[in-house]
């Protein structure tokens, strides 16, 4: 999805320059601003979950608990302000504790698939020729399945658990960034500071990190916060569909997927069970969203042919 | 008498850095039937000055005071005060213009023939349908030989189908139009060439497509907005002389842009010299150049390299605009200023018949700053 | 493109692998009784040989069409993909246009009205559509469209017309619902199919068509600063005449090379919405089968996606050069 993201050399020197002018633009665009006040809301609720849903004491905390075996979920109440889903799993523990699943996700997902996107991705941009058509193709192959299938694929394969869940996912993920640091590779190689630093006998490894990727790190940037909420995306549809956490697990999608029964209420009042998937949904769109809010708003700043105007 | 006159323009370009000023002020006069040169370095306002004579200035860009009439036949038109859709009826038939980047200005998924077809369609439409009427046969010459009233023509025209039977007839005679116009253009083949994609064609060939599109309807004033700058030397060569050829021809009323003194003594009547959004000298092209009055105007001409000469620069460069020097814009970089040009800003005014000059050297009328 | 499949099989191949032979036996069988006979298959395809001895056996097997037995349907892989995919063609059908035209349209309000409230709505539709989870929109829209109003029910056809559907006297042409019912000439059915697909079809239509709206608006905003739109301007042309056909015709080249996108999107966005509308289609079937470690469908599954993607971008390529005149010459 490079194509849609301009990219524009930044000389070295003016680094500091563009990170202000950034985030002077960010404090004016409302958007930016709202997505950076959710995602501040769910990192405050992910420290602050073992005081306001305090784990049973010895328990894993990402073990919700339960508070009865019948199978028909139970409204809210002062106990259980989320109320209680199918097994009588609290609502409102999952949704906070899952808040720290979702982050662990998203951040082990994203930053496995950076490094291995930018590791590949330099190689093939820098050193070209046969590296880099092998390399590529394997991106096209790896691309050619969606990726919410080939997670599929791969968790089966590896077993059903979250963190074979977040192996697959940086196994799907990293595509994208290998694409987009080769594109960036390729556009700054040719500029004359590097040549300059080729010619004062830098090794390849120097020239890669202290000239080259430092300016096609900003595109990166926009993608890695897009993808924060999409990885928490593929993660929990995986969850729903019963492949990623296992049942009882602190897990946003988990939790959707035990609701699945309770859609149609009961005769006379069809959402009689609209705490079980309201919440945790409403605890998904929001966390991705701010995510998605604050990388569209990165993407608007960046893009030169928008700026000056 | 005057076909185009600007009196007291301002533009102004409100940006993300802040307020251009990029017409601060600008007299003008086109008289009927003559080649106006404008020169002048980048910056200095003569595009937006000529896009705002055609009452076009591109957003973020603003017409903030000023008036410019256009003349036709005794009618005026005050393009500053007509409503967009009256405006549009002038543009293409009336005042048209060419541009500098001939393969950016044509559309490059459209024919390069479709595209001359363009203004024809919309401004000589009547003309093309007579025409045709003389050569339809069957339903076709029923339906154009009918009033665009009649109730029959306004169904054949929204039916689907059916509209080829007005449209086609039309259509063809338009081509031939277009045809007719490439050759005048010197552009060999225009059969096949009309059929073509602007990507296929050379500069100069382009170059020739976008000023048969600006003639197609015949228009009184062609405004050039550096229609040369972009093209190699001897393409350049023919394309000036075509200019000159159409407009002995037409008798069009020519505005042509440069920053190149050469071609401005070669192809204009009259010269303007804008310098940072002001004019600061007018006079007929030989005077100009024999006894240019504004020390700009002598800077212009003594920086062209010739042999036998030292070359001489003007010192500094052009102000930004934004914040333009106090009193005269050229001060700074004038080896003549005086305490006065540092304060006030020179009026541009007529020192001698047909010789315009702002400068404190040859007058002493100051302008109210805005 | 034929290296790509070739690597596409071989990605699949290779995650088939982490699976042990005994498992593996399943991708080679088409029966129940064959795959009882697990170490006779095991000897027969060598699926205890060198992992490239496998893959040609495997390859061959699976360009005959022998994609293996699917233990959660119990019949054949590739009978399993005949008789389920007309379903799922049929909702692509109806969604696929849907999207592009909801997001080029979308894009297109954003790009004109620039930073004025069209533009910040249309954004902030298409950015709550990214965002949210298909399967809690498809949730949602059951649950309020059925649950409370009852009228958008889940599945492909109400009882009645499912009983029309079985009767002796309907023919069955393609599959899909709609257009047999039309053949059929009965209007009952037709409608009712048309009832069935509203929701999925909208599910989908919310949640895909941001990346289309985003892109046309970028490529607008980029054409409408283009200098033919002014030289246009200058001949006098009519701006609506200017923005519908002049850059509209420019701007919709990028949104072209999407379609391999928006493909794997809908192919995503089938797995979790036929599961949640209950329409048994190849995305159900692929999610069943996940749950319920059915390797062999869900490789297929993989390994098909794979090459319909392939072959999207090949279509886009072809499509490209009859889109944009400047790459003809090639």
């Amino acid at each position: 999805m490079s194509s849609s993201i301009k990219r524009v050399p930044i000389r070295e020197r003016f680094w500091y320059k563009e990170l202000v002018f950034m985030l002077k633009r960010i404090r004016e665009s409302p958007l930016s601003l709202i997505g950076t006040s959710i995602i501040l809301f769910f990192i405050l609720l992910a420290v602050l979950a073992p005081y306001i849903a305090p784990p049973r004491p010895g328990r894993d905390p990402f073990e919700i608990p339960r508070f009865g075996y019948v199978p028909t979920p139970s409204p809210p109440s002062p106990e259980h302000p989320f109320g209680l889903t199918e097994g009588q799993y609290d609502l409102f523990y999952g949704c906070v504790w899952g808040t720290i699943t979702a982050f662990r996700v998203g951040f082990l997902g994203v930053s496995g698939s950076l490094l291995i996107g930018i590791l590949v991705g330099a190689l093939a941009g820098y050193f070209g020729g046969l590296l880099d058509d092998i390399l590529m193709r394997i991106v096209d192959i790896v691309f050619a399945i969606p990726g919410l299938i080939l997670a599929m694929a791969f968790v089966i394969a590896l077993g059903q658990s979250l963190d074979n869940v977040i192996i697959a996912l940086m196994l799907v993920g990293w595509p994208t960034y290998a694409r987009l640091v080769r594109a960036g590779v390729l556009q700054v190689k040719v500029e004359d500071y590097v040549e300059a630093a080729r010619a004062m006998g830098c090794s390849h490894s120097r020239i890669l990190f202290k000239h080259i990727l430092p300016n096609s790190i900003f595109s990166v940037f926009i993608v890695a916060t897009l993808d924060m909420g999409s990885m928490v995306l593929t993660a929990s549809a995986l969850s729903f569909l019963g492949i990623g956490a296992p049942l009882g697990y602190a897990d946003w999608g988990q939790l959707i997927a035990l609701s699945r029964n309770w859609l149609l209420g009961v005769p006379g009042d069809p959402f009689a069970y609209w705490y079980t998937y309201t919440y945790p949904g409403i605890f998904i769109f929001m966390f991705v969203l701010g995510w998605n809010l604050l990388g569209d708003a990165f993407r608007d700043i960046l893009d030169p042919t928008l700026r000056r105007r | 008498m005057n076909v185009i006159e600007a009196r007291d323009l301002y533009v102004r370009f409100y940006t993300y850095e802040g307020v251009v000023k990029a017409v601060d002020g600008v007299d003008l006069d086109v008289v009927s039937g003559e080649t106006l040169g404008i020169v002048g370095e980048t910056g200095s306002g003569k595009s937006v000055t000529t896009y705002a004579l055609m009452n076009m200035v591109p957003p973020p860009g603003k017409i903030t005071r000023g008036r410019v009439i256009y003349r036709k036949k005794g009618v005026e038109y005050v393009l500053t005060e007509m409503p967009e859709n009256e405006i549009r009826k002038l543009r293409g038939s009336e005042l048209a213009r060419i541009f500098q980047d001939p393969a950016a200005a044509l559309n490059p998924v459209y024919k390069v023939g479709d595209q001359v077809a363009e203004a024809i369609l919309i401004h000589r439409l009547d003309e093309m349908k007579k025409r045709a009427l003389e050569s339809a046969k069957g339903f076709s010459r029923n339906i154009l030989s009918r009033s665009e009233d009649d109730w029959l023509v306004k169904f054949v025209k929204r039916m689907p189908l059916l509209r080829r039977f007005y449209w086609d007839p039309i259509k063809e005679e338009t081509r031939k139009e277009v045809v007719r116009l490439l050759s005048l253009m010197g552009i060999p083949d225009p059969e096949r060439v009309y059929s073509m994609y602007p990507h296929e064609l050379s500069g100069g060939m382009q170059q020739r497509i976008v000023i048969a599109m600006a003639l197609s309807c015949n228009p009184q004033v062609l405004i050039a907005d550096e229609p040369t700058t972009n093209l190699d030397v001897t393409v350049e060569a023919q394309i000036l002389e075509l200019i000159k050829d159409l407009k002995e021809k037409f008798g069009t009323t020519l505005i042509y842009i440069t920053h190149d003194m050469g071609v401005i003594a070669e192809v204009s009547d009259r010269v303007a010299v804008m310098y940072a959004g002001n004019i600061v000298e007018i006079g007929d092209v030989y005077s100009i150049f024999k006894e240019p009055m504004h020390p700009y105007t002598k800077g212009l001409l003594e920086s062209i390299p010739m042999p036998g000469r030292p070359i001489k620069d003007i010192p500094g460069s052009v102000p930004n605009l934004v914040n333009p020097p106090q009193g005269c814009r050229f001060h700074p970089r004038c080896e003549r200023a005086m305490s006065i040009c540092s304060t006030r800003k020179p009026k541009l005014v007529q020192v001698r018949p047909g010789r315009w000059v702002a400068c404190f050297l040859y007058h002493s009328e100051g302008v109210e700053e805005e | 493109m034929i290296p790509t499949l070739l690597g596409v099989s071989i990605l699949v191949f290779i995650i088939s692998l982490a699976f042990t032979p005994e498992q593996r036996a399943a991708l080679y069988v088409t029966s129940p009784k064959g795959a009882a006979r697990i170490y006779e298959i095991i000897e027969k395809y060598g699926l205890n040989r060198p992992p490239h001895e496998q893959y040609i056996t495997w390859l061959s097997n699976v360009l005959q069409g022998n994609l293996g037995y699917s233990k959660s349907l119990n019949i054949p892989v590739a009978r399993a993909f005949a008789e389920l995919w007309p379903v799922s063609l049929e909702i692509t059908l109806y969604a696929a246009p849907f999207i592009v035209l909801v997001g080029i349209k979308l894009g297109k309000i954003s790009a004109i009205h620039r930073d004025k409230l069209p533009d910040h709505i249309s954004r902030v539709l298409a950015i709550i559509g990214w965002s949210l989870p298909i399967f809690w929109s498809a949730i949602i829209l059951l649950a309020v469209f059925y649950g409370a109003l009852g009228i958008f029910p889940p599945g492909r056809l109400s009882p009645e017309a499912q009983a029309i559907v079985r009767s002796p006297g309907w023919v069955t042409y393609t599959g899909l619902y709609t257009i047999d019912a039309l053949l059929n000439r009965n209007l009952f059915v037709f409608f009712d199919a048309l009832r069935h697909l509203f929701l999925p079809v909208l599910n989908l239509v919310i949640v895909d068509n941001a990346i289309i709206m985003r892109v046309m608006r970028s490529s607008m905003l980029e054409e409408l600063h283009k200098e033919y739109v002014i030289a246009a301007r200058s001949k006098g042309v009519d701006e609506d005449v200017i923005i519908n056909k002049h850059v509209t015709r420019n701007a919709l080249i990028p949104v072209v090379t999407l379609a391999g996108i928006l493909t794997a999107g809908l192919m995503t966005g089938l797995v979790i919405t036929e599961t949640v509308f209950e329409l048994k289609g190849i995305g159900y079937w692929a999610a069943h089968a996940a749950e319920q470690l059915d390797i062999p469908s869900v490789l297929a599954f993989a390994l098909f996606t794979g090459v319909i993607f392939v072959i999207a971008n090949l279509i886009v390529d072809v499509l490209y050069a009859y889109i944009d005149p400047r790459v003809r010459l090639q």
